[in-house]
């Protein structure tokens, strides 16, 4: 799809006919919600300035003996608004999406959105690529097929305890792209980003991994950037063929993603990319709702998950 | 403190390096071992698949007899070779030259377009593929443990060890023939 930059250009000036075809039509129903939706949120952040300015105010008059609960007071009631004001955006958001979601689909043939959805805890349990989490707040969860191959890809948060608690501790904001590969395989390998080991996951290495050994590959500069396990060493190098690893190494940039870690098993490939960002946002209040920017930036998003696959060559049998 | 307990902390510390630097080139030379499992495992199923490519490649490949001969032949004397440490160099050669065989043989289906579009021989050739992927692999794996022995029986002090333990440098496992090896020029498949 986007071999060329030409290629990519005509593709967007495609995408772009379709948007003014099949998409605007049915976002100017929307104009007048969100008008709504904007004023309520106005109204919570308002309504939120003003009682915490007015909670300040009166602790700073009528000091208590226990000056510490009421800040934290104060920081539970602007939580509470928080979640308020987020929830009015979000629902927004929501509705936006699964109004035009399909026909935007259609574009890039047969794909499916589910936005409650994400990847299995079972399916991340698996690829060994996170440590210990007990929570997952799902985004957007896509799943399709491109160019013959499956594709399923998630924008999640993954966490520990309970998030209006104080132990509550985010281990993950990002990408989950699970991708099937034309090759067959079942040992499984992993690749941790170096720099990212002990830092978010709680690794420490190697007792993570007491089935796997430590892979060596040929490429110092890889080698450098990765900490490569595998379950059997020449499964490991079948899957990181030369051509594979040189194209894995810019993949970081291409995403602009903090860290990434990928995790081979069962004929699939599991990409994992912090980003610290939201993916696939649409429907944002404060824009008008056929701002074409924002479809620009889903597009370009969805776009390049897609181009993995190119990217990666993972429609090819032998990888090069 | 006593100079005999000096001398013995001394001796105790220079017989934990010595042991470590035993041990590691023991596990250096049994990766080795493990590697070269993996290519018999690998090559094994090479030797399986030719007597399939090469039954249906009898019916139709008339003019390539001298090369049908070359491969079974070649299959025969791989397997009656034993894979170990001593014999890599000729096992190795063997192989190149199978395998080199067999991509000849593989081009020529290109010339028989009855042959090209028999499912068999295209199950056989997708299996032929996959199978020299692993090999491919296997090969990588071997060469990557074969390099760290390597370096082990030639630096100080593993060197001492290898020498009286008999281990020696072991050959890498590249491509044999120089065809291969050489630049290919596209002239030579576009305008045939």
């Amino acid at each position: 799809m986007l071999a060329t930059t030409q290629e990519a250009n005509e593709y967007r000036q495609k995408f772009h006919a379709y948007y003014s075809e099949k998409i605007v039509n049915d976002l100017a129903s929307f104009e007048n919600l969100r008008k709504t939706e904007l004023k309520k949120w106005v109204g919570v952040i308002i309504f939120a300035a003003f009682t915490i300015a007015l909670l300040i105010w009166l602790i700073a008059y009528f000091p208590s003996q226990n000056g510490n609960s009421s800040g934290k007071i104060i920081g539970a009631i602007a939580v509470g608004f928080w979640f308020w004001a987020h929830n009015i955006s979000k629902s927004f958001e929501n509705k936006v999406k699964k109004s035009i979601m399909h026909s935007f689909l259609s574009f890039f043939g047969d794909f499916s959105w589910h936005p409650s959805m994400s990847i299995s805890k079972n399916e991340i349990d698996k690829s060994k690529l996170i440590g210990n989490f007990n929570s997952i707040e799902p985004d957007d969860y896509f799943q399709g097929t491109y160019k013959g191959l499956k594709i399923y890809f998630s924008d999640c948060v993954l966490s520990n305890g309970s998030k209006y608690s104080n132990n509550y501790k985010r281990i993950f904001d990002g990408l989950f792209i699970q991708l099937e590969m034309n090759k067959s395989f079942k040992a499984h390998t992993i690749l941790l980003e170096n720099s990212h080991i002990n830092l978010l996951t709680n690794f420490s290495l190697p007792h993570n991994f007491p089935d796997m050994e430590k892979v060596s590959l040929e490429d110092p500069e890889f080698n450098k950037m990765f900490h490569i396990f595998a379950q059997d060493q020449v499964e490991a190098r079948y899957v990181l063929t030369t051509a594979f690893i040189e194209r894995f190494k810019h993949l970081k940039d291409t995403f602009k993603a903090n860290h990434i870690r990928a995790s081979f098993l069962d004929n699939s490939v599991l990409i994992v990319m912090d980003s610290n960002r939201e993916w696939f946002k649409l429907g944002d209040l404060r824009k008008p709702v056929d701002d074409a920017g924002e479809f620009q930036e889903f597009f370009e998003e969805f776009v390049a998950v897609l181009s993995l696959i190119e990217l990666l060559n993972l429609t090819s049998k032998t990888g090069m | 403190m006593n100079p005999n307990i000096i001398l013995l902390i001394v001796l105790g510390i220079i017989a934990v390096i010595l042991y470590s630097v035993y041990v590691q080139l023991i596990q250096k030379k049994n990766k080795v071992g493990e590697s070269l499992a993996s290519i018999d495992v690998q090559l094994k199923k090479r030797h399986d698949l030719i007597p399939n490519i090469l039954t249906i490649a009898n019916k139709f490949m008339e003019h390539e007899r001298s090369l049908i001969e070359d491969v079974t032949r070649l299959r025969t004397e791989a397997l009656s070779m034993q894979t170990n440490f001593f014999n890599m160099e000729d096992k190795i050669k063997l192989e190149g030259e199978l395998q080199s065989k067999l991509g000849q043989l593989m081009v020529s289906v290109e010339n028989y377009p009855q042959l090209k579009s028999n499912e068999t021989m295209v199950q056989a050739m997708q299996t032929y593929t996959e199978v020299e992927e692993h090999i491919a692999a296997a090969r990588r794996f071997y060469n990557s443990a074969v390099l760290e022995l390597n370096n082990a029986v030639e630096i100080f002090p593993s060197s001492l060890f290898a020498s009286s333990m008999g281990i020696n440098k072991l050959p890498f496992f590249e491509l044999t023939d120089e065809k291969e090896k050489a630049p290919i020029d596209a002239k030579d498949y576009l305008y045939k």
